[in-house]
């Protein structure tokens, strides 16, 4: 699995960086100023433009060496969008998307606390710990950053995990009645294609939960709320055939660099 | 109907921001000079270009996720002029295309045109 490199100090990526996100929409107005119109969903782009600047010549030789295995703009890889939530359905905690335990009980409509009922109450009802947990097709040697906002009504504790084969993480946090935004950075530093993100509960703890999210850096950043399509785009390419580097200096180099995922 | 993202202090646009009255007017001009118009439509459709700067990275994504659910140009959706506080519920997004610059932490801008639907 060919991934986009991350910098040498955790980070996906330096600012700015740009994202447009492509539809296409079949569009035939009328005389009278109204219009039919058709989605085409499949037609969905996006794209990134990284101004990759100052880099170190590690940093850039990764970069480019992804770039001369997929050929340019010939293979894909996958890339981590670094202005967003790697997980999918961040708010929905009953989809597909979560490998939940089967004895964790989910109730939407809870408080959150941005003030508004996106929240969700869970409950272990089983007899041993179990997980709200989502597998991401990412590599196990990144760093990341689990965040979620946390609270109880009935004095249990919380433990954000990240395993992969080889190797996990876990750190377990004490809850009261007040939110609180917890967090797990971690690298697993493991060769491997896959890591699950989770909140594990005692049995039958009961904690409320809003705003789970993974990023592909060292800390937690604002919280963004994904639907279907978290931050993992597996079928990224290069936009261009060609890559340029300028090198400013010894051992800095600045590259402008397009990335597209169909 | 959904409704068009507010930002995080309740405000749907901040300043300059653009409201364009339009109207569909076909003229026919003949040799002599002398010309014939022809109304395509009776009432103006408006359109508002809303530029948004120094938006957080949650405000960007919600915007993003809605630009989504909308389908671009294809979904409509309910807007509130900034300018009169009148609920349009016939509006789309007028591209299919969302551009979001990050230039720092809570340093996102983007620009959307909303326009009204007959």
């Amino acid at each position: 699995m060919w991934v986009f490199p991350q910098l040498s100090t955790g980070a996906s990526a330096v600012y700015p960086v740009s994202r447009n996100t492509n539809l296409r929409t079949v569009v035939n107005t009328l005389a009278d100023g109204s219009a039919v119109v058709y989605s085409d969903p499949d037609a969905a782009v996006t794209e990134w433009e990284l101004r990759a600047m100052g880099l170190s010549a590690g940093e850039w030789g990764a970069i480019d060496t992804l770039f001369q295995a997929v050929a340019g703009r010939w293979q894909t890889f996958t890339f981590l969008d670094p202005v967003g939530n790697l997980l999918a359905d961040s708010e929905l905690l009953s989809a597909g998307a979560w490998t939940n335990g089967p004895l964790v009980g989910l109730t939407t409509g809870i408080g959150d606390p941005l003030g508004t009922m996106r929240a969700t109450r869970a409950i272990n009802g089983g007899s041993t710990t179990q997980a709200v947990a989502q597998v991401l097709t990412v590599p196990g040697d990144f760093q990341y950053c689990l965040s979620v906002w946390a609270k109880t009504i009935g004095g249990s504790n919380v433990t954000l995990t990240a395993s992969t084969t080889g190797g996990s993480s876990a750190k377990t946090f004490s809850l009261n009645t007040v939110w609180q935004r917890i967090s797990l950075p971690v690298n697993l530093t493991q060769s491997t294609t896959s890591v699950t993100f989770g909140a594990q509960l005692d049995a039958g703890a009961s904690v409320d939960l809003f705003g789970l999210q993974v990023e592909a850096q060292l800390a937690a950043s604002a919280y963004k709320k994904t639907g279907t399509q978290g931050g993992v785009y597996a079928d990224a390419r290069f936009a261009e055939s060609g890559l340029t580097v300028k090198a400013q200096s010894t051992d800095v180099f600045d590259a402008v660099i397009r990335i597209v995922s169909a | 109907m959904a409704n068009f993202p507010v930002l995080k202090t309740g405000a749907i646009a901040q300043y300059p921001s653009d409201r364009t009255r339009s109207f569909s007017t076909r003229v026919f001009r003949f040799l002599d000079g002398s010309e014939q118009r022809f109304p395509g439509f009776g009432a103006a459709l408006r359109q508002w270009t809303i530029r948004l700067d120094l938006l957080d990275e949650a405000e960007m994504e919600i915007l993003k996720e809605f630009f989504g659910s909308a389908e671009g140009r294809a979904g409509t959706f309910s807007f509130t002029d900034p300018f009169d506080g009148t609920a349009h519920v016939n509006c789309s997004f007028a591209s299919d295309t969302l551009a979001a610059r990050f230039e720092g932490p809570m340093k996102s801008a983007t620009q959307v045109i909303v326009k009204e639907n007959r």
